[in-house]
């Protein structure tokens, strides 16, 4: 009985949340670090995953992982890597990601590429391969699509962000139809206040949905520890999390509260070199 | 010497401010009050906030004999703010002028300005080993109310009956009341109400009779007859104000002040009976037992539910007078261990007859039976830039409610909180009043974030965002729903003589929807946006304006959008040789529904918290005036007008006027004897 009610909590999370959204093209596996997740999944104007110009305005390389778990739905967890490598010519990235379980799995290839233009401003593009696994009956489907970023301190307190997802892409064939990955566009900024504060703010749309914003706020209430707090909107989710920083270690924690599934609990580890 | 010299100057700078700022002492916390009632659907609750903010602003407190009990009791300062003004008294001594307030740390323009109507400047403290009685007696404060309003109007209520089974309102129309208070140092205070509703017979009105004794040896608190008591986060007991979501997003925790007198006219909330508080070294131990009666229907000796509302002006209501004895007994221990301080509550309580309202889904957890008990334990921790509170509590049933916060004080010009609640859809507490969305410490999940934020001198941004679950059914809503609760604030005051604010506010939540095709409730979304923006200016000769538009939308699913409109302006005078206040208002609404409500606040007489709200096409206008004969004699009288343009008859039942428009008459005397 309490099996048959966990078979039905998954089918109905995995059908009422991931599918709608997976066919007309999926953001299952998009890496998102626990950083920017704890501040409203506002990253696009911070060092994150999410902008592919944001390895070059601070000439940072790191490699990190990452893990989340939707609602302590193992199926549903994403499993990310990154690398990124600053150089005098052009800085450069890899990154793996997989959602999924054996029956359905997202796996996405991204490499980056972006170059600090001068001394307040960078620009990156991302190319992505998207390898599909819908159902036992059907094909593997592969898609390739291409973003964009920018980051720009325009301000010395006020940096802005921006990138558009999707610029270019390819289409693929299921049973039900065509479909491709929807266009999406970031528009963000940060603002620092003092050694110790950082609010951030985004506004996200896509061709298909209405938009989302999201707000956070990162104190530094310790040089090592960073607290973290966000909201995010359609659904309304509020979020959490702590970040701690050693030496050239960052170990960063973060929750997404949905008010009916739970808690979206996400981890991330971070080497800077 | 630097002290005296940075006072000399600040107050050359801001005398112009502070001046204004006294001028205008009401404006700054009755907006804040008004704010929170328009959050909160709990109207007792603010009626009590605002009767006790106005009890200490008529007799405000000295700021150089101010205590953390004082301070607490102003729910506008933060603990950082309460600690930092103790602090400066401490490390400064006695301040030499009021503008000394500015250099306490932390404390900004908003605040003090909300500061200033409920502290004065006198004298320093005298330590006294022995309580001097003859002269506090002798020094006693004596003051008494005579309040009369009465609508202008002839509602059915009191017409003659046109059927012999008609129901009719037994009294006469005016409301009235009759208060004494005398305070003797804040050590002893006593004192009586007597009120009549409108409609009811004086015999059947409210009498109330409170003693309290503060400070007196290890007694920190006596209190016999009337009074009020709230523990922790008010999770077990709380028969005082509970804070809520308002413009001071980041003060979100109660503040439960333990045993008070009631001296208010609330009929439901209080306890009656006998309250005492020890204090022993750094614990205080409180005791208290109440017996009173409850008005509550009842069928063959079973009580089906207790009256909320306190009028007895028809046959129907004086059947369920003192339908029920309520007995109650608890106790209460704090402690503090440096920034830690810890509380536990138990409270049990029974009825004569057993509770046992008609079974609906939507009550099937709520309490049924003869008694009850709850027990708690509560605490507060201060660290660093932290303040961490919250409470946890459970019914006899084994049912638990919990609330937890964290206020960071960022820095002076950044603070945000986060509140966390979680109240079991079973649990049951009748004397509990907390911060929730609903107006009961019931099936309710949430999470609260808050945020104040001065960017640049003369702006302010604050808001909050609230999502909550209700994961059983609730009247009106038959299936677990949810819902949020955002506001945003943008305040600007550049001059001193001129301030304004724009405010958003969205609140959804889930309901039965009325589709006549349904079989069943479908439950299904709704919400309401409401902007508004207020300006207040000043062009001198004591007079004011203030500005306000207000517009909101309301969208239900299927169901086309309506959408509300309000204009309102509002001048005060105060003249320099006549001992006389004035103050008028207008304001013109448009709504398309009931859903489009508009909220107006308007000055009323003193200790009266006028919050109307409007549908419909109309205007009203309302003007008050204050004159105080001498110092010791003032008057008030107001009277306010609303007319609608689309309808003929205004309310319904007994309160129905025929007629489209109504005006009542508002009169307050204080002799400060």
């Amino acid at each position: 009985m309490k099996n048959t009610i966990k078979n039905i909590k998954l089918f109905t999370v995995i059908f009422g949340l991931i599918f709608p959204t997976f066919g007309v093209g999926s953001e299952n596996n998009h890496i998102s670090d626990a950083r920017s997740s704890a501040l409203g999944d506002a990253s696009v104007s911070l060092s994150s995953p999410e902008n592919p110009s944001s390895n070059s305005l601070h000439r940072e390389s790191s490699l990190a992982i990452h893990y989340a778990n939707p609602f302590g739905v193992k199926e549903l967890s994403t499993v990310s890597a990154q690398l990124f490598y600053a150089n005098r010519m052009l800085d450069l990235g890899v990154s793996l990601s997989r959602f999924g379980y054996e029956k359905y799995n997202e796996t996405t290839i991204s490499g980056y590429f972006s170059r600090k233009l001068s001394s307040r401003l960078a620009l990156g593009v991302r190319i992505n391969y998207l390898s599909l696994m819908m159902s036992e009956y059907e094909d593997r489907k592969s898609v390739l699509s291409g973003d964009i970023g920018f980051l720009a301190e325009v301000l010395p307190k006020l940096t802005i962000g921006m990138s558009v997802d999707h610029l270019l892409r390819t289409k693929y064939s299921t049973a039900r139809g065509d479909f491709e990955m929807p266009l999406i566009l970031h528009l963000g900024a940060n603002y620092r206040q003092g050694k110790d504060l950082m609010l951030v703010a985004e506004i996200e749309k896509d061709n298909l949905n209405d938009p989302l914003l999201k707000i956070g706020c990162e104190y530094l209430s310790l040089e090592e520890v960073a607290l973290r707090i966000g909201l995010l909107t359609n659904p309304y989710r509020p979020t959490f999390g702590i970040g701690y920083s050693t030496g050239h270690f960052v170990f960063d924690v973060a929750s997404i509260y949905h008010l009916i599934l739970g808690f979206n609990t996400q981890f991330s580890m971070k080497y800077k070199f | 010497m630097n002290r005296l010299l940075i006072t000399f100057l600040l107050l050359l700078i801001f005398s112009n401010i502070f001046s204004q700022i006294v001028d205008n002492k009401d404006n700054s916390w009755s907006d804040f009050v008004n704010e929170i009632a328009e959050s909160t659907s709990n109207e007792q609750n603010i009626n009590n906030l605002y009767e006790e903010l106005s009890q200490i602003h008529e007799n405000p407190f000295n700021i150089n004999q101010i205590d953390r009990n004082q301070l607490e009791r102003l729910p506008f300062l933060s603990e950082e703010q309460i600690e930092n003004i103790q602090a400066y008294l401490y490390v400064n001594g006695p301040m030499k002028s009021i503008f000394e307030l500015k250099l306490v740390k932390d404390l900004d323009m908003k605040t003090i300005e909300m500061l200033l109507p409920f502290v004065y400047l006198g004298e320093p403290p005298v330590s006294e080993q022995k309580i001097a009685w003859q002269k506090l007696f002798r020094k006693a404060k004596q003051t008494t109310y005579f309040r009369f309003d009465s609508n202008l109007n002839e509602k059915v209520g009191f017409s003659p009956k046109v059927d012999s089974a008609d129901s009719r309102y037994l009294g006469t129309a005016p409301y009235s009341f009759f208060k004494y208070d005398f305070n003797a140092g804040n050590k002893i205070q006593f004192g009586f109400v007597a009120e009549k509703d409108a409609g009811e017979r004086i015999k059947d009105g409210f009498f109330s009779f409170h003693f309290l004794m503060k400070d007196v040896g290890i007694v920190k608190r006596l209190a016999l007859g009337r009074y009020k008591l709230a523990f922790g986060q008010g999770l077990a007991m709380n028969t005082n104000f509970a804070m809520s979501k308002s413009i001071l997003a980041s003060n979100v925790a109660t503040r439960a002040e333990g045993v008070s007198r009631h001296f208010s006219t609330d009929e439901i909330n209080y306890l009656q009976g006998a309250a005492i508080t020890l204090g022993y070294r750094k614990h205080l131990f409180s005791f208290f037992v109440s017996a009173k009666n409850a008005a509550a229907s009842i069928n063959d000796s079973v009580l089906s539910s207790i009256k909320t509302d306190a009028y007895f002006n028809t046959e129907n209501d004086l059947k369920q007078r003192n339908g029920v004895m309520m007995y109650l007994a608890g106790t209460n221990w704090q402690h503090r261990f440096g920034a830690l301080k810890l509380g536990a509550t138990a409270v049990y309580y029974a009825f004569d007859k057993p509770l046992k309202p008609e079974i609906r889904k939507d009550n099937y957890f709520s309490f049924r039976g003869r008694d009850n008990w709850n027990v708690s334990i509560d605490y507060q921790y201060r660290w660093r830039r932290f303040f961490a509170f919250g409470e946890t509590a459970m019914s006899v049933n084994g049912a638990l409610a919990s609330l937890n916060g964290l206020s960071v004080n960022v820095s002076s010009t950044f603070k945000t909180t986060l509140l966390q609640r979680s109240y079991s859809k079973s649990y049951q507490a009748y004397y509990s009043a907390s911060f929730a969305e609903s107006s009961r410490t019931e099936n309710e999940q949430g999470v609260y974030w808050g945020i104040q934020w001065n960017p640049y001198r003369y702006w302010r941004l604050s808001g909050y965002a609230d999502a909550f679950r209700f994961p059983w059914l609730k009247y009106g809503v038959d299936a677990p729903s949810d819902g949020y609760d955002v506001m945003s604030q943008l305040d600007f005051y550049p001059k001193e003589w001129l301030k304004m604010y724009f405010r958003y506010k969205v609140k959804q939540k889930e309901k039965n929807l009325t589709d006549p095709d349904a079989i069943v409730y479908v439950v299904g979304k709704y919400d309401l946006q409401r902007f508004r923006y207020q300006c207040d200016f000043s062009t001198g000769d004591r007079i004011s304006f203030r500005t306000g538009i207000d517009y909101n939308v309301y969208n239900e699913e299927r169901k086309n959008g309506t959408d509300g409109f309000a204009l309102s302006q509002s001048i005060s005078k105060s003249f320099t040789k006549l001992p006389l206040e004035f103050d008028a208002q207008i304001l013109l609404f448009d709504t398309q529904s009931y859903d489009n409500v508009i909220y107006s606040s308007e000055k009323n007489v003193l200790y009266v918290f006028s919050f109307p709200s409007f549908s419909g096409k109309g205007y009203r206008y309302s003007i008050n005036l204050k004159y105080d004969l001498n110092s010791k004699l003032s008057f008030w009288l107001k009277y306010a007008e609303t007319n609608y343009s689309n309808r003929e008859i205004i309310s319904s039942g007994l309160e129905e006027i025929k007629g489209h428009s109504k005006s009542d008459l508002y009169f307050l005397m204080r002799w400060k004897m």
